[in-house]
Parts: structure tokens; C-alpha cells; sequence
């Protein structure tokens, strides 16, 4: 290239130009001749730099793995995308960088959309990354994973930060998609189960670029203005069902950090059933879908009114009993005597009272003629014993004991005389002339009496001697010896021989017989030593 | 007694009492108990009868005051919001 030959002008940086401008292009290619021509490595660099911009297409997407990424304090990303063979070099501006949903790291398999141009000052090719996207929904599920390990141990996700739920709010807000499935649900329940309330609508996109920013300045605004819109009860925030790229927003680090934020209690309802997101995991109540949020947050106005109604019965059937109590106890009281007749108790007591005066009255009376009657009594036995009254008995006893005396003695004197008139007459009587007179007379009688009864007595005796000598004569020996019995008897000693062994041979026994008597000697010839008895 | 909840509280024509619908029905359920168990005294009792039927009316009045409102919002100012005046739902029930 000769030195008076201009270089080109360099292109503007215009990543949408697919084709070079009229007035570039690349100097024809020559041999090699001389130094003459060289290149500058401007006009080198500018050329590959204008060669590239021709030839490549504004935005490209790449696949590969991050390397080397490093965020220098300016802010713009700087790494390096590469695959198992090659490599090249990448940079992401700072803007475009803050609005990456996920955390690059090195080793992470990303798609990364941008626009390849070339750094003239260095000669370097650049990948001039607008967007960047992890590949496959393993990355994404692995972002996911991150963020959420991040935040919980941040603690967003405690318990304790959860805030309740008003039991009966009147105000809500709702940040979703106007025109998606979800606020007709959350719409369609609140009508159908608790119509008195407003609802305030923050219309956002759910997903795609800009909408975790959208979502997460819709809960920031209103937690800022909720007192000038009268208050606000309860936040939901969701949308309807989807992938998981589309449900991405809410699992943005904006999103979560400012539900993390809000005063207001948020209930997050984010597609179906199974899907959880990091909002859900953030906000102070998940619902599994738009409806059960709805359910969530407002109660069922039937209930309500049927609870109210339950208590107004209760109410009233413990005021009829309280009062049919009440009621019941007077009615007891009404019917106690002292209502119906007070009067009567008074009566009875009167007349009680009057009988009492009247005994009272009898009794001090009889007290008193009792005491009168004692007193009289008293009054006569003082009478009685009073001196001149005790003179006169004296003198009277004394006069009735003089009688007496007098009386007595008389009586002594006459019976005196009387013995004395007796004991004369005793006397008289045993005088000794008539007294013996009386003895010869007397001592006649016995003399007789007593000859009388001894001959009665001898003639009894001798009577008796006769009849004792008759019966002695019957049974005295005479008798028997006459009729030739006989008596012998030793002549020894006189005994009488009633026992032939009485006897031995050569004995002498005298025998008597009824006249007459003789004496003999016994021969005996019998054995003596057989007849040797002790004799009787 | 039900805690304060955050930014929002219950029904604003309970509150006159200063009470919210939860702490109404609470209230109610006291009295009902304290009437039933008849150890108050009967004036006592009367008085929270009267006390109890005004709190049925006026929870009633609560639950039937308005109906259901849509409004939407708009960003107004540098972070707050405001009512979108032209183009609201409007209401529905």
C-alpha cells in the first residue's frame, strides 16, 4: 500500500450492518514485492475488524463454557467461552450484565448471544455478549439451586420472617398479567366467596426480559404507596402455569429480595401445584395456584355470616335461659308465704304475743299471790311465835305440868295406898295360923297324893313283873328242859357247851336236866388234832 | 386478641369500636360463655345481651358494606403507584 494512499475509513461500531459499506473493501491481495507495500497494522487491524463485520452476522449465539470469568470494578464481565478444541475471548457490558438471571461461574454451560467485532487497538476478535443464558434446563435448575442455597442461608426463607395473613382483609393487591389465567381465577374466587373487598390490579409482564424488574418494582411501589391507597391488606403475586423458563422471573434474585422486603404480607402463586420457585419459597404464604391464593386470602362470606348468625343464637337462647331463670326464682319467692300473705306471719305473731301478756299477766299474779299467801304464812308463824305468845304457852305448860304433877302424884299416893291395901291383905293372908292350918292341910292332900301314886305305882310294877315273869317263864329253860332238852356246861369255868369241839375227851361237864342235874366225863374218841380249834 | 397485622387492618366500621371482625367475634363468644354460666348477675346479663347483639349487628354491617371492587394501578412518581383512572375494570358482583 503506497503512503499516499488513504487507509479506509474505519466503520462506524454498527453491530447491525450484515454488509460492508460501499467504500470498503479489501485492497486487492498482491504478491509479495517489496516493503513499499506493507501494511500498517491499522489498516491491518481495520481491515480484519471491516472483514469480520462483513462477513459475520450482527448476533451470533455460542455455545460453550465459561472460563476465566472476572468482573473488574468497572462492572462489565470479561470471560472466556470454550469448547473441548478452542476458545475465545468475551466481554458483557455492565448494563447488560446486571440483567443476567443467574450467577456466571466458571464451568457453567451457557448460550451466549452477541455480536463478534474486533478490538482494532489489540487486533483482538471479541465476542460482545448481550445476553447470556445457561444451556439446558440443567443449568437452569443449577442457577436455581444456587440462588436458593444463597438466600436461605441469607435467611429469607426463615419462618420467623413470615408475616400473617389478615383474617379478613378488604383491600388487595394483585401483581400479575392482565390478561392471563391468573387474575381471572383470583378475580373469579374472591367473587365467589368474599365479594366485599377491592382489589387492586398492578398489571406486569410474567416472564421474558424485564419482567423480574417489573415484578420486583410493582411490590416495591406499592409497599411505598400503600397508605395513600387507603391501606393494603394482602399482596398476591403470580401467574399461570408454564416451564420453567417461563416461570424464571420468579426465581430471580430482584423478585425475591423484594418480596423479602415488602411490609405487606405476600402470598406467591406461581403456576401449578409442583412448581416451586424462589418467591414461593420467599413470600410469607405459598399457594399452589392463583385460585387456592384467592382462598387463601379471603374467607367465605357465607361462613362468616353463618358463624355471626350462630352466635346471635346463642346469644339469645342464653339470654331466655338467664332470664327464664331469673324468672323461675322469683316465681319461687312470689310463692313463698311472706309474699303472699306477710300480714299472716304478723297475725300469728300477735296473737303469740297477746297469749304471752296474758300468761305474763297470770304468772305475776300467781307470783304474787303466792308471795301475799307466803308472806301471810310467814306473818303467822311470826304470830305465833311471838314473845307474849311464848309466855302464855310457858305459863300454860307450866300450869298443865303443875296438874299433872299434882294429878300424879295423887295417882302415886292412891296407888301406893292400893299396894299397901294389898300387901296387907298379903300380909294377912300368910299369917302363921292360917298358915299352918293351911300347911297340915296341904301337906295332908300330898301325903295322900303321894301314898295314891306309889301304890298305883307298885301295883303296876308288880303287874308288869307278873306279865315279864310269864314271858320269862314261856321261854326260860324250864319249858325247854321239859320237853328233854338238855343244858351241860363245862364244870371248868360254867360255860355252857354249845359246840361239840368245845369239849375234849377226859372233860367234866355237869348236865342239867329238868329235875335234877348229874356230871359226867366226856370219851371222846375222836381225832383231837381234828377238832383242835381255837376254842370260841 | 388477634396481633396487629402489618400494613392493613380489618374492617374499618368494626374499628369504631376500635375492634377489629376477629376481636368481635371473640368478644361475642365471651359474652355468650359468660351469659350461659349465669354467674353474672341478671343486670350484668342484660348489659351483655345488649353488648352482643350490637356486635352481631355490626359484624353483620361489616360484611355488607360494598361490593366488589377492580381497580387497576399505574407507576406514579419515582416509586409509588397510583390509581389508573382511565381505564378501570370496573366493578363486578
Amino acid at each position: 500500500m503506497t503512503a499516499d494512499r488513504e487507509p479506509p475509513r474505519r466503520p462506524p461500531f454498527d453491530p447491525r450492518r450484515v454488509r460492508p459499506g460501499p467504500d470498503e473493501s479489501l485492497p486487492p491481495r498482491r504478491g509479495g514485492q517489496g516493503d513499499d507495500d506493507a501494511l500498517t497494522v491499522s489498516s491491518l487491524n481495520t481491515l480484519i475488524r471491516a472483514a469480520v463485520c462483513r462477513e459475520f452476522p450482527s448476533e451470533l449465539k455460542v455455545g460453550g463454557e465459561l472460563s476465566n470469568v472476572s468482573r473488574p470494578s468497572g462492572g462489565h464481565v470479561y470471560f472466556t467461552l470454550k469448547d473441548a478444541a478452542s476458545e475465545i475471548r468475551c466481554v458483557m457490558w455492565r448494563s447488560d450484565a446486571a440483567k443476567m438471571r443467574f450467577d456466571a461461574a466458571d464451568g457453567l454451560e451457557v448460550i451466549a448471544t452477541g455480536t463478534l467485532d474486533v478490538y482494532e487497538p489489540r487486533g483482538q476478535y471479541q465476542l460482545y455478549v448481550r445476553r447470556m443464558a445457561p444451556r439446558g434446563v440443567g443449568a437452569l435448575e443449577l442457577a436455581f439451586r444456587r440462588l436458593k442455597d444463597k438466600l436461605q442461608a441469607q435467611g429469607l426463607f426463615d419462618s420467623a420472617r413470615k408475616k400473617p395473613l389478615p383474617a379478613l382483609p378488604r383491600r388487595i393487591a394483585v401483581v400479575t398479567s392482565p390478561t392471563g389465567a391468573a387474575i381471572r381465577d383470583i378475580l373469579q374466587t374472591i367473587l365467589r366467596r368474599f365479594p366485599r373487598v377491592s382489589v387492586f390490579l398492578y398489571p406486569v409482564r410474567v416472564q421474558g426480559d424485564g419482567a423480574a424488574e417489573q415484578i420486583a418494582d410493582a411490590i416495591r411501589r406499592i409497599n411505598a404507596s400503600r397508605e395513600s391507597l387507603g391501606g393494603i391488606d394482602v399482596l398476591i403475586v403470580g401467574r399461570g402455569g408454564g416451564s420453567l423458563e417461563d416461570l424464571w422471573a420468579f426465581n430471580e434474585e430482584s423478585v425475591a429480595r423484594a418480596i423479602a422486603a415488602s411490609r405487606i404480607p405476600i402470598v406467591s402463586a406461581v403456576g401449578h401445584e409442583v412448581d416451586f420457585t424462589i418467591a414461593d419459597f420467599v413470600a410469607d404464604v405459598r399457594a399452589a395456584t392463583p385460585t387456592a391464593a384467592a382462598e387463601l386470602v379471603v374467607p367465605v362470606l357465607a361462613d362468616l355470616l353463618a358463624a355471626i348468625d350462630d352466635r346471635r343464637r346463642q346469644l339469645e337462647s342464653a339470654g331466655r335461659r338467664q332470664w327464664e331463670r331469673a324468672r323461675s326464682r322469683l316465681a319461687v319467692a312470689e310463692r313463698c308465704e311472706w309474699f303472699r300473705d306477710p300480714l299472716g306471719r304478723l297475725r300469728q305473731t300477735r296473737q303469740w304475743l297477746d297469749e304471752a301478756a296474758g300468761r305474763l299477766e297470770l304468772a305475776v299474779a300467781q307470783c304474787r299471790s303466792a308471795a301475799a299467801a307466803e308472806l301471810h304464812a310467814r306473818e303467822r308463824r311470826l304470830w305465833r311465835v311471838r314473845p307474849e305468845a311464848e309466855l302464855q304457852r310457858r305459863r300454860r305448860l307450866l300450869t298443865e305440868q303443875a296438874h299433872r304433877l299434882l294429878s300424879a302424884a295423887g295417882q302415886a299416893h292412891r296407888r301406893a295406898e292400893r299396894r299397901l291395901a294389898v300387901a296387907r291383905g298379903d300380909l294377912m293372908a300368910a299369917s302363921p295360923r292360917r298358915g299352918a292350918d293351911q300347911w297340915r292341910l296341904l301337906w295332908g292332900q300330898c301325903r295322900d297324893r303321894l301314898l295314891a301314886g306309889q301304890a298305883r305305882y307298885f301295883a303296876d310294877r308288880a303287874g308288869r313283873i307278873e306279865v315279864l315273869g310269864d314271858r320269862l317263864g314261856a321261854g326260860s329253860h324250864e319249858s325247854i328242859l321239859r320237853r328233854g332238852f338238855s343244858i351241860t356246861t363245862m364244870v371248868t369255868n360254867r360255860r355252857v357247851v354249845r359246840r361239840a369241839r368245845d369239849v375234849r375227851s377226859g372233860d367234866k361237864v355237869q348236865t342239867r336236866t329238868a329235875e335234877g342235874s348229874f356230871t359226867s366225863r366226856v370219851a371222846d374218841d375222836r381225832q383231837p388234832e381234828l377238832f383242835d380249834d381255837e376254842p370260841a | 386478641m388477634p396481633p396487629d397485622r402489618g400494613a392493613g387492618k380489618d374492617s374499618d366500621s368494626v374499628a369504631q369500636g376500635k375492634m377489629t371482625f376477629e376481636q368481635a367475634m371473640t368478644r361475642l363468644e365471651k359474652i355468650v360463655e359468660s351469659i350461659e354460666q349465669g354467674k353474672i348477675g341478671l343486670e350484668e346479663s342484660i348489659k351483655q345481651f345488649e353488648e352482643g347483639m350490637s356486635l352481631v349487628q355490626r359484624c353483620r354491617s361489616v360484611l355488607a358494606e360494598a361490593d366488589l371492587k377492580i381497580q387497576n394501578l399505574q407507576a406514579a412518581g419515582a416509586d409509588g403507584v397510583a390509581i389508573d383512572r382511565g381505564e378501570s375494570a370496573g366493578s363486578q358482583g
